[in-house]
C-alpha cells in the first residue's frame, strides 16, 4: 500500500527555511566578484567593504595632509596684493 | 610574458582600439588641448606618466587587496580616489621640488584627474584580468595613443588656423569634422593584429 501521508512529510521535512530564502533572493552572481558565486555571505562582505573604504580613506587623507605639510611652498602675501593692484589683464 | 604578446597589446591600444578616435573617450582634453603643438606635447607627457603610475598603483590595489576581500564591486570609486590621490599628491610635491615642471605641467594636472581615460585604463586592465607588466604596457600603449591623437590634431589645428574656413565652422565645430574623418582613417587600423 502505497503511503501518502509519508511521502507528503518526507517532502515537507526536506524543505528548510534557507531554501525558502534561497529561492526568493537571487544569490548567483550578486557581490560582483571576478568570477560569479553560488552564495555570498553578506554581512562579511558589508564588513570589510566598510573597513576598506574607511582604510584608504585614511591612509589618503593622512598621506596628503602630510605631503602637504611636508612640501609646503611658501607664497609672498605681497605678490598677490601687487598683482591685487595691477589691472586684471593677463 | 613573451615579448611579441606585449609589443600587441601596445599596437592594439594605441593605434586599433585608440582610445579617441576609436573608443571615443576622453574628448573633453582632446579638443581642449590640441589647439597648439606646444601644449599637446606637454599634456601627452604628463598623461602617458600619470596612466602608468596610476595603473600599476591600481593593479596592486585591486589584485592584493579587493580580490582577496571579494569587493571588487568598488572598483569604479577605489580607482577614481586613487587617480585622485595620486594626481593631488604629485601635483602638491612637483610645485615644491620642481617648480620649472610645475608651472609647465602643473596645469595639466589638475584636467587630468577627472579624464575618462585614466579611469577606464584601469578598469580594462582589471576586467581583462591583466598582469602587472600587461597592464602597465596597456597603459603605455594607451598613452602613445592618446599622444598620436593629440599630435595630429594639434598640427592640423594649427594649419587650419590659415585655412579659409566657413563661418558657422570656425573654431570647435571644424575641429569636431577633422576628428570625425581621422576616426574614419582609423578604422583603416582595424583587423591589424588578431589577439
Amino acid at each position: 500500500m502505497f503511503e501518502f501521508h509519508h511521502f507528503i512529510a518526507d517532502i515537507i521535512g526536506s524543505i528548510q527555511i534557507s531554501d525558502v530564502l534561497h529561492f526568493l533572493i537571487p544569490q548567483v552572481g550578486v557581490g560582483g566578484g571576478v568570477e560569479a558565486k553560488e552564495h555570498v555571505e553578506l554581512l562579511p562582505l558589508i564588513k570589510s567593504t566598510l573597513i576598506f573604504l574607511a582604510g584608504v580613506g585614511t591612509v589618503f587623507g593622512l598621506g596628503l595632509a602630510l605631503t602637504a605639510k611636508r612640501f609646503t611652498v611658501q607664497v609672498d602675501p605681497r605678490v598677490e596684493k601687487v598683482l591685487d593692484v595691477l589691472a586684471h589683464a593677463h | 610574458m613573451e615579448f611579441a604578446k606585449l609589443f600587441e597589446l601596445i599596437i592594439a591600444a594605441s593605434l586599433i582600439n585608440n582610445f579617441v578616435f576609436t573608443r571615443f573617450l576622453g574628448l573633453c582634453i582632446f579638443f581642449g588641448v590640441s589647439r597648439k603643438m606646444e601644449t599637446a606635447v606637454g599634456m601627452s607627457i604628463t598623461f602617458t606618466s600619470v596612466m602608468m603610475i596610476s595603473s600599476a598603483l591600481s593593479w596592486i590595489v585591486f589584485n592584493y587587496i579587493m580580490v582577496p576581500l571579494d569587493i571588487t564591486f568598488l572598483k569604479i570609486i577605489i580607482f577614481i580616489g586613487i587617480v585622485a590621490g595620486f594626481v593631488q599628491a604629485s601635483d602638491t610635491v612637483m610645485r615644491k621640488v620642481s617648480p620649472g615642471l610645475y608651472y609647465k605641467l602643473g596645469i595639466y594636472l589638475a584636467l587630468i584627474s577627472t579624464n575618462c581615460i585614466i579611469l577606464a585604463v584601469p578598469l580594462i586592465n582589471a576586467g581583462e584580468h591583466y598582469s602587472f607588466i600587461e597592464s602597465l604596457v596597456f597603459a603605455l600603449g594607451s598613452g602613445i595613443g592618446f599622444a598620436i591623437a593629440l599630435i595630429i590634431m594639434a598640427s592640423i589645428r594649427e594649419k587650419l588656423e590659415l585655412a579659409d574656413v566657413p563661418k558657422p565652422f570656425r573654431g570647435t565645430p571644424i575641429a569636431f569634422i577633422v576628428t570625425g574623418l581621422i576616426a574614419l582613417a582609423f578604422t583603416g587600423f582595424s583587423g591589424l593584429i588578431k589577439l
